[in-house]
C-alpha cells in the first residue's frame, strides 16, 4: 500500500522522497492539531478533578459557576 | 493475491501502531507545549495585575486562626479537626477578607499564584477560578467554584494535570509533612503547611468539604489548601488529594516569603516591571471596578 502510493509519487527519487517526506509531515501536523484535539474531548487521561463536574468530561459551566 | 492481501493488512496494523503511539505523544508531550506557553501569559497577566492593587485597609479579618507552623513537630498524621494553638512566624497580622481576589475572579482574571519549593525552585503555577478544560488545559490549577478562597475559613481546593497539559502537578506525591505551599494572590501572601496526603475515588468530595473530610462539619477558624490531581499516573483511576493548612499570611508590601522571594522577583522582572521594587504610583491608573 505504502510502497504503491511511494511508487505513484511523480518526479525523480529525491523528489519522491520529498514529497513523502512532506505528506508524512502534513498527516502528523493534522493529527496533532486536529483529530487528537477532537478524541481528546473523550477526557482518557486528564480528569484531575474530583466530584461529578469533572468526572463528567463533558463541557462544564465557564468560571463563575 | 493472497500476498498482497496480508501485506495491505499488515500495513494497516503497523498505521494503527504508529498512530497510538503519535497519539500518546502528543496527549503527553504536545498538549504541553501549549500550556506551557499559555501559562506564562497567565503568569504575565498576575503580575501586571497585581500592579494595580492598593494596599489592604486594615479590616476586621477573615477570623482564620494560624495554625502552628510546626517545625518541631513530628510526622502529624491526624490532620482533621486540628485547628492549631495559634501562634504561627508571620507579622501577626489578621488575615484579610480576599476582597482583591474576588474582584480578579469576577473579572475572570488569573486570581493568584502557587508555589512550593519542594516541586522545584522554579515550580509556579497560576490559578484560575473553576475546573473545566477552559481552565486546567490553559494554565496550572483550576479552583474549584464551590470551595472557599485562601484566608477564607474553609478550603481553597485547586485541581492541576499529572500527565497532560505541562502536567503541573506530576510530583505532587513528593509533599510532605511539613513542606510549605506559598500562595501570592492580591490579598497578599499565604504559607501553607501540608498536613497529609491521600488516595480516594474520584467521587469522593468530602475532600473538598470546608473541613476536609468531614462535610458534615462548618468550619469558622481554619484555612486549608487542597490539591487534587490524577492517580496512579497515567490513569484516571483515582485522585491524589493533598492537604496544607494556612500558617502565615503576608501582605503583599510586606515582600515575599524568603523561601520564594527570588523566584516572585524574578517572575515579576519577566513580566518587564516589578511591582514590590517600585513604589511609585502610576498617576493614570484606573481604579478597581
Amino acid at each position: 500500500m505504502y510502497a504503491w502510493i511511494f511508487r505513484s509519487l511523480p518526479g525523480p527519487l529525491w523528489v519522491r522522497i520529498l514529497i513523502a517526506l512532506g505528506l508524512l509531515a502534513a498527516v502528523v501536523l493534522l493529527l496533532m492539531e486536529v483529530v487528537f484535539p477532537w478524541v481528546d474531548q473523550f477526557n482518557l487521561l486528564n480528569d484531575s478533578t474530583i466530584g461529578d463536574a469533572g468526572a463528567a468530561g463533558g463541557p462544564t459551566p465557564d468560571g463563575a459557576g | 493475491m493472497l500476498a498482497r492481501i496480508v501485506s495491505v493488512a499488515g500495513e494497516l496494523l503497523i498505521t494503527v501502531g504508529v498512530l497510538g503511539l503519535l497519539f500518546l505523544a502528543w496527549e503527553l508531550w504536545w498538549t504541553g507545549l501549549d500550556a506551557e506557553r499559555d501559562r506564562d501569559d497567565a503568569t504575565d497577566e498576575l503580575f501586571s495585575n497585581l500592579e494595580q492593587i492598593e494596599p489592604h485597609a486594615p479590616g476586621e479579618g477573615t477570623g482564620v486562626t494560624l495554625g502552628d507552623s510546626g517545625d518541631s513537630a513530628g510526622s502529624d498524621d491526624d490532620s482533621d479537626g486540628d485547628s492549631g494553638d495559634g501562634g504561627g512566624d508571620g507579622d501577626g497580622s489578621v488575615v484579610p477578607e480576599p476582597e482583591n481576589m474576588r474582584r480578579f475572579i469576577e473579572d475572570g482574571q488569573v486570581m493568584a499564584m502557587v508555589y512550593s519549593p519542594r516541586l522545584g525552585s522554579d515550580w509556579a503555577a497560576p490559578v484560575r477560578e473553576g475546573i473545566g478544560d477552559a481552565q486546567l488545559n490553559t494554565t496550572g490549577l483550576g479552583h474549584y467554584p464551590s470551595t472557599q478562597l485562601p484566608g477564607e475559613p474553609g478550603n481553597f481546593a485547586m485541581a492541576g494535570h499529572r500527565q497532560t497539559y505541562g502536567h503541573v502537578l506530576w510530583d505532587q506525591d513528593e509533599l510532605q509533612a511539613d513542606d510549605r505551599i506559598y500562595v501570592q494572590s492580591p490579598d497578599g501572601f499565604y504559607t501553607y503547611a501540608v498536613r497529609s496526603t491521600e488516595i480516594v475515588d474520584p467521587g469522593d468530595s468530602e475532600v473538598l468539604a470546608e473541613v476536609p473530610g468531614s462535610p458534615e462539619e462548618t468550619n469558622d477558624d481554619t484555612s486549608w489548601l487542597t490539591l487534587t490531581t490524577c492517580h496512579p499516573p497515567y490513569t484516571t483511576l483515582q485522585r491524589m488529594v493533598t492537604h496544607a493548612e494556612l500558617v502565615d499570611h503576608r501582605s503583599l508590601e510586606a515582600g515575599a516569603p524568603e523561601a520564594i522571594a527570588d523566584q516572585v522577583d524574578e517572575l515579576a522582572r519577566a513580566d518587564g516591571t516589578s511591582p514590590f521594587a517600585s513604589g511609585d504610583a502610576e498617576t493614570d491608573r484606573e481604579e478597581g471596578r
